[in-house]
């Protein structure tokens, strides 16, 4: 991370890009801390209390950056991997969705790039390197990002220029389809002085421009050509390191290396095959067999049988994000926050941690815990902290309050095939949790494809529950949180929060180059989000990735982007 | 003139009474007591669905105190992973797993039927084509042809019924054609049609109760098969199982994870789906003996 704000230093760039720069190392040395464990460590201890009580702060230890491999590569070879559903779409325009942006990182370049994925960085560090860009841009100041590109082509085999990089941002900011459009609203204009030099001027300081230009969604750059045909949903047509060829829907996908790669020595492999297995047992069955090279997202009962199972992979546990309930905070009865906290407190997370994750986790917020320096843990979170403990008399008598003795309504989410059955668990357990406080959620669930283009859009009543992703920037609060003056919410507000005092503070945070006072406005959002309890998050829990024994260079990324496959060999 | 009603005349003219109905059950239960146990088993387990929720000590999707504790006093079947009383579980999911097994053969006895009457009476190229197209739904593997029926469309009460009904419907055509070629044989069918007896009526009135015995059996016996295909489809994620109503097979597919540690998760659901199993199929053979005049005795 140092040598990462030196090379920035030394570029001569300006204070305040460089002390966006101590931020982000400031930040991802507080998130190396935090996250991960080394290989031999399963640390997973249990909160010694419901909600946020406990001492013991329950997360994964501490992380360092592994030394980088020594080994010499070993290019050629094949690679396969599994995701646990199929893309809905593969067109990196029109999707959320976490499968899409694992297989897009394959074959689509972005401006920057994730370092994680190597033994030397940790899961979730969420520092850049250069992609197609030829370095960290020029920032002559707050307001400008300067880029010059490597000289490439598309697989299609047509140059790629600055032209295509103004095209694909300009389509997810203007294409009707586009579903990330918030996420690049900070841009006023983009320039293209020449064919290898691409200009972003932002509308406001902007402290994330370099993470999204990198980040996981919304930045793959595609050729006009392709992205506007027919075969964008089934086919992908990028300028990274592997060239996709084939797509058996719900079956798999194939990719085979490109050899017109700009960062070379990569890609190692020759080609790589991406399975679509749905079915966690098989998922497991699978990578004991030794028919896939990587497999992952296991939970703790997976993670300890198929260490009996493969006592030779490699593997590493990585520190999982809560997952939430989001609710029509705009309309009765959820607009009346004692609904809301109500609700939390009638949730037992404990019982959950041990149900779904062997009681490991601890108790999680709107910022990820496992993000320390900036999240608090939930016991830290004041007088607000208690609506994370179970307590069902309380409920009911806020419930009672408010009007609401009795509530009745839908829960809506995906079924367990994408996201496991730990998740579809989680929402059993509440309802049976909520029923003791006298609300009845009537479970409606979904096969992904249909819950990721309604429920996780905004469009239902009632609740929606789904996982979270670690986020690649702090500006993911906006996503959340935000609701313009316009009515227009953040791409993922699903709780159709509109809050002035939030919104005032957001905007603030955004601006915000000085870690420092970006972590005392991002404590006061933390504090709101405490009170009023517009999303309800659930627990942490371990994530463990296993990869065969003889794949060098490679390491778990808390991001989706599955790029980092490229540094990847077999050392056979 | 069927042969109930000639059987009764013949009654008449002899002067033989009827023995009573309930001393005939007791010597056919005599004759036949596996028989008469499955049976009585199979009306246990219809009780047991009509009144769940008054047996079943807790509610079906009630947490507990304890998690996947093994049968004891308080939980006879022990608890599942998410703190449920398994014994209640079960006792609540046999609503689902006797309901749709009966619900699936009554579609497949229904259309099997119907199928079976009237390619057995007809005869020539619509038997013909009836028999190939029943051919070709048993070509086809059953929990293939369920779960892919149940992919297009969604698992409710009606379609995972129908599903059930479909892959059941050609063994029962096939008995009940069988059974309707050699009654359509029989005098007093002809004499029926040399009166002017309509094919409808002759087909009504004349052969279908006279072949309502193997429909019975066939029905008795294709329970259990549907009662195992529906727990197999739940386990696939293909039933209506909640956990508000949960059903055998879809406990199974919930605690699959836990098996080896905890023996209970799988034994109880997997006991349960096997005593139905066999309750109807004990109770179907039995009826079988009962009623066919050529095992009577046996």
């Amino acid at each position: 991370m140092a040598q990462y704000v030196d090379r920035w230093l030394r570029r001569g760039i300006s204070r305040r890009a460089a002390l966006r720069g101590g931020a982000l190392a400031t930040a991802s040395a507080a998130f190396l801390a935090a996250c991960g464990s080394d290989d031999k460590k399963s640390s997973g201890t249990t909160s010694s209390g419901s909600g946020g009580g406990g001492g013991n702060t329950g997360l994964l230890a501490s992380a360092t950056a592994k030394p980088a491999t020594t080994k010499q590569p070993k290019p050629g070879g094949s690679f396969a991997f599994q995701i646990s559903a199929p893309p809905p779409s593969l067109d990196p325009y029109t999707q959320t969705s976490f499968l899409n942006s694992y297989v897009n990182g394959l074959t689509y370049s972005r401006l920057l790039r994730f370092k994680a994925g190597v033994p030397e960085v940790a899961p979730g560090d969420f520092s850049m390197e250069p992609d197609l860009a030829q370095a960290m841009p020029e920032q002559p100041d707050q307001q400008t990002l300067t880029f010059k590109l490597k000289k490439t082509k598309f697989h299609n085999g047509r140059d790629l220029t600055s032209e295509d990089v103004k095209y694909t941002i300009d389509r997810y900011l203007n294409f009707d389809k586009s579903v990330h459009k918030s996420l690049w609203s900070f841009v006023d204009s983009l320039q293209t002085p020449d064919a290898q030099t691409f200009t972003i001027k932002t509308k406001y300081p902007y402290a994330d421009a370099i993470q999204q230009v990198g980040g996981m969604l919304g930045a793959y750059i595609s050729p006009k050509e392709h992205a506007e045909s027919n075969d964008a949903p089934t086919k992908m047509v990028g300028s990274g390191p592997f060239i996709h060829t084939e797509y058996q829907t719900g079956v798999s996908l194939k990719f085979k290396k490109n050899p017109d790669y700009y960062d070379k020595p990569y890609p190692y492999f020759d080609d790589v095959t991406v399975f679509i297995v749905t079915d966690t047992a098989k998922r497991v069955a699978d990578f004991s067999a030794k028919s896939v090279d990587l497999s992952w997202l296991f939970l703790p009962e997976e993670r300890d049988q198929l260490k009996k199972q493969r006592p030779d992979a490699k593997f590493e546990e990585t520190q999982g994000i809560g997952g939430y309930i989001y609710m029509r905070a705009d309309k009765p009865p959820f607009n009346d926050k004692r609904v809301r906290q109500a609700l939390s407190m009638g949730i037992n997370r404990k019982a959950i941690r041990d149900a779904i994750s062997k009681g490991e986790g601890v108790p999680d917020q709107i910022i990820f815990v496992g993000f320390a320096g900036w999240a608090r843990q939930v016991k830290d979170l004041g007088a607000a902290a208690k609506y994370w403990d179970h307590n069902p008399a309380e409920a009911k008598k806020l419930l009672e309050a408010a009007g609401s003795p009795k509530l009745e309504f839908d829960w809506h989410h995906a079924d367990a095939a994408v996201y496991t059955q730990a998740y579809v668990d989680t929402a059993t357990l509440t309802q049976a949790h909520w029923k003791e406080i006298g609300v009845t959620a009537n479970d409606k669930q979904a096969p992904y494809a249909q819950y990721i283009s309604t429920t996780y859009q905004g469009n239902y009543e009632g609740i929606g529950h789904s996982p979270r992703a670690v986020f690649d920037k702090m500006d993911f609060l906006s996503e959340r949180l935000y609701m313009s003056a316009a009515g227009q919410r953040g791409r993922i507000n699903l709780s159709y929060i509109n809050n002035a005092q939030l919104n005032t503070l957001l905007d603030k945070q955004r601006g915000q180059f000085d870690v420092e006072a970006r972590k005392a406005t991002v404590k006061e959002i933390e504090s709101i989000c405490a009170e009023e309890q517009y999303e309800i998050y659930f627990s942490t829990d371990t994530r463990t990735y296993f990869w065969d024994s003889k794949i060098e260079n490679y390491r778990p990324t808390s991001f989706f982007p599955y790029t980092h496959v490229m540094k990847t060999w077999r050392d056979a | 003139m069927t042969t109930t009603t000639a059987s009764a005349a013949l009654g008449s003219v002899t002067g033989h009474a009827r023995p009573p109905r309930l001393a005939t059950l007791w010597r056919t239960a005599r004759r036949k007591p596996v028989g008469a146990v499955a049976g009585l088993l199979c009306l246990a387990l219809v009780a047991v669905a009509a009144f769940a929720d008054v047996l079943a000590p807790f509610g079906p999707a009630q947490t507990t105190a304890k998690r996947l504790k093994p049968p004891a006093a308080e939980h006879w079947m022990g608890t599942d992973n998410l703190f449920r009383d398994q014994y209640s579980r079960i006792l609540v999911g046999s609503r689902i797993s006797l309901g749709i097994g009966f619900a699936a053969v009554a579609v497949g006895t229904v259309l099997g039927t119907l199928v079976g009457l009237t390619s057995g009476y007809a005869g020539g190229w619509a038997d013909l084509l009836m028999n190939r197209l029943m051919d070709t739904v048993m070509a086809f593997p059953p929990l293939i042809l369920a779960m892919f029926a149940l992919s297009v469309f969604k698992p409710t009460w009606i379609t995972v019924s129908a599903a059930i009904g479909i892959i059941i419907m050609p063994t029962t055509a096939r008995i009940v054609r069988g059974a309707v070629l050699s009654v359509r044989a029989q005098q007093y069918v002809e004499a029926a049609a040399s009166v002017g007896a309509s094919h409808t009526r002759l087909m009504a009135r004349h052969v279908l109760p006279n072949v309502v015995a193997p429909i019975i059996v066939i029905a008795s016996i294709q329970i259990g098969n549907a009662i195992l295909a529906e727990a197999a489809l739940s386990f696939l994620s293909l039933g209506i199982a909640t956990a508000e109503h949960p059903s055998w097979g879809k406990m199974l597919q919930d605690t699959r994870q836990f098996w080896q540690s905890a023996w209970w998760t799988a034994v109880m659901p997997g006991a349960a789906i096997s005593l139905a199993v066999l309750s109807f199929n004990l109770f179907g053979d039995a009826l079988r003996d009962v009623l066919d005049p050529r095992l009577r005795g046996s």
